[in-house]
């Protein structure tokens, strides 16, 4: 028996219903297993701490409590830590993208002086982590009064000074290539200046490649765990995965607290991914194939 | 000469990369060159560096066993990590890319440990691994087994373990490059492999790989540059421990830099770390003349 699907290649061959079947077990326990971290988060949240100890008996929360929530909450400055992340993760995305699609689209567009060079030198850029240069960074901010605020988070991605910075101006380049030139000339000769060509016209072409950077720069800062340890010393100024840890350096370790931290740094990133899925995969693409 | 057009283009385009060049010059290429000078300097930041020469680096090398295991380790760590994250995502992204129903689903689903943020995975994994109430060895009691791995916290177990929660990354960011790269390949291709009798493997081999091989060559390159940075698992499971079998480079950088205030010796450090991945980068493209192909 084989039906009219295929399984990894595009078009071709009609699948036997045993292969699908086995794609499909290996897929969904692969799913399953990877869905675990979030369930058990979801499931310590909601269990009384007698519970979370006993969890050799207990996997499901009986009944199910909201006291963690209310407490954490209530109780530990985690909406402020919630607050400061807010902040930090905004801004840093909008500078994501706005620095990523003015340089992208640049190297993919315009002709100028020594193009090609300061082309290496941003993929030069993905291979000199942050972590390498730490201490130099750390000075700089020391140098400019910015230590234990937000400012060393967020302006590294106004200037796309990051690996991750150097790939976005990578995609956006990829994605400016792929689009056609004629609609840009069409434009150049009804005298539309290179700004108004890239905010009016490239700008909304661009939607989906600048909707893979505003997920990928949201888990990037949303996440930013050394710069925060790094650059923020008072509790006022933590952000979620320093608050995350806060609850380890009590007198014990708080499961329940952790976990709920945790989940409440994860949602966002959940509700993002799922409304944001389809252009995950459209907005990358590399292979700057001429459309 | 150049035209008025020319000259305004090229103009244009240098407002378009003032940020990006800025960054890179302040944040970027200024830091590099500055770590590099550092590393000859002692400096607790209170006093003005103080030239040394080559100390620090002497001392790296003939008498620093930490730093020692902490390039072992990191090297251990890239040689199981980058080969087990790069070809499982392809392998996903391989399986994944079909049009049977309910795949975005699953794509979703196995991108979901790679939202969520580094330290709330490095403290799940370190309660699900714990050796006496973690959820892994309490199953494994039940099970039977009478003295369960202690993971974490022996060091003949902690480096595995740790390679081991990287895993579900497979399904993440890596994966995503790979499908969209599937998706380029025109269907054409394939047809034909197919009508000349090529089978499910010879199609993969002679038409998929070849035709992914640039971005092959991109996810590599950038995975062994993600593997050679790790830093959370290691800061917040173990502290580099037990006997420093997960020490790694950078938190060994941080550790200097911040802990023990000595920025010279971690510029040092950086140094030699910057150094590595350079190298191995440069091996990694002389090496993808055998085996990447570009279309015209």
């Amino acid at each position: 028996m084989s039906n009219k699907y295929f399984i990894g290649q595009q078009g071709v061959g009609h699948a036997k219903n045993w292969k699908i079947a086995l794609v499909y077990i290996f897929l969904v326990t692969l799913a399953l297993v990877f869905l675990f971290p979030l369930i058990w988060m979801i499931l310590t949240t909601f269990k009384t701490p007698d519970q979370t100890f006993n969890h050799k008996e207990i996997f499901w929360p009986t009944p199910w409590t909201m006291e963690n929530v209310i407490k954490v909450f209530s109780e530990t400055p985690l909406m402020l830590f919630v607050k400061n992340s807010v902040i930090v993760t905004f801004f840093s995305i909008i500078g994501a993208v706005i620095s990523s699609t003015l340089a992208g689209f640049a190297f993919g567009r315009l002709k100028f002086r020594f193009r090609n060079l300061l082309f290496l030198l941003v993929l030069l850029g993905m291979m000199i982590p942050s972590q390498a240069t730490m201490i130099p960074r750390y000075l700089i901010f020391q140098k400019l009064r910015m230590i234990d605020t937000l400012i060393p988070l967020i302006l590294p991605s106004w200037l796309a000074a990051s690996v991750q910075g150097a790939f976005y101006i990578f995609i956006v380049r990829q994605f400016v290539m792929s689009i056609p030139k004629d609609i840009d000339e069409a434009a150049k000769i009804d005298g539309c200046g290179y700004f108004k060509i890239y905010s009016k016209i490239i700008m909304p072409l661009l939607v989906p490649a600048i909707g893979s950077i505003l997920i990928f720069s949201f888990l990037e800062n949303w996440g930013n765990f050394l710069d925060a340890l790094i650059y923020l010393n008072s509790e006022s100024n933590f952000t979620l995965p320093i608050g995350i840890q806060y609850f380890q350096t009590q007198d014990f370790v708080d499961w329940n607290k952790i976990m709920c931290a945790s989940l409440v740094s994860a949602v966002p990133a959940i509700v993002l991914l799922f409304s944001g899925q389809k252009y995950l995969i459209k907005g990358v693409n590399l292979s700057a194939s001429k459309g | 000469m150049k035209t008025l057009t020319e000259k305004k283009e090229n103009r244009a385009a240098y407002c378009f990369i003032l940020p990006w060049l800025v960054g890179f010059v302040l944040l970027i290429a200024g830091p590099t060159i500055v770590t590099v000078i550092l590393g000859f300097t002692r400096y607790d930041i209170f006093r003005p560096p103080k030239w040394v020469g080559l100390k620090n680096f002497i001392r790296m090398f003939t008498d620093d066993e930490v730093f020692a295991k902490s390039i072992y380790n990191t090297f251990y760590y890239t040689l199981f990590n980058v080969p087990i994250g790069v070809f499982g995502s392809l392998l996903l992204a391989f399986l994944l890319n079909n049009n049977l129903p309910g795949m975005n689903y699953i794509k979703t689903a196995l991108y979901v440990p790679t939202i969520i943020s580094g330290i709330a995975m490095a403290m799940l994994w370190m309660w699900i691994f714990d050796p006496n109430s973690g959820m892994i060895n309490t199953l494994l009691r039940n099970m039977g087994c009478a003295s369960p791995p202690l993971w974490f916290k022996d060091p003949d177990t902690v480096k595995l373990t740790m390679i081991l929660v990287k895993v579900v990354e497979i399904g993440g960011t890596r994966m995503i490059i790979f499908l969209a790269g599937l998706q380029n390949i025109p269907k054409v291709y394939y047809e034909v492999a197919y009508i000349d009798g090529a089978n499910f493997w010879k199609r993969f081999r002679k038409v998929t790989v070849p035709l992914l091989s640039p971005i092959i060559l991109l996810n590599l390159v950038v995975a062994v540059i993600d593997s050679f940075k790790v830093f959370i698992n290691a800061y917040a499971i173990t502290d580099g421990g037990p006997l420093n079998e997960s020490m790694f480079l950078v938190l060994y950088i941080y550790k200097n830099a911040f802990k023990s205030i000595k920025m010279g010796y971690a510029s040092a450090i950086s140094t030699v770390f910057i150094v590595f991945i350079l190298i191995l980068t440069v091996i990694q493209l002389k090496a993808s003349k055998e085996w990447v192909y570009y279309a015209e």
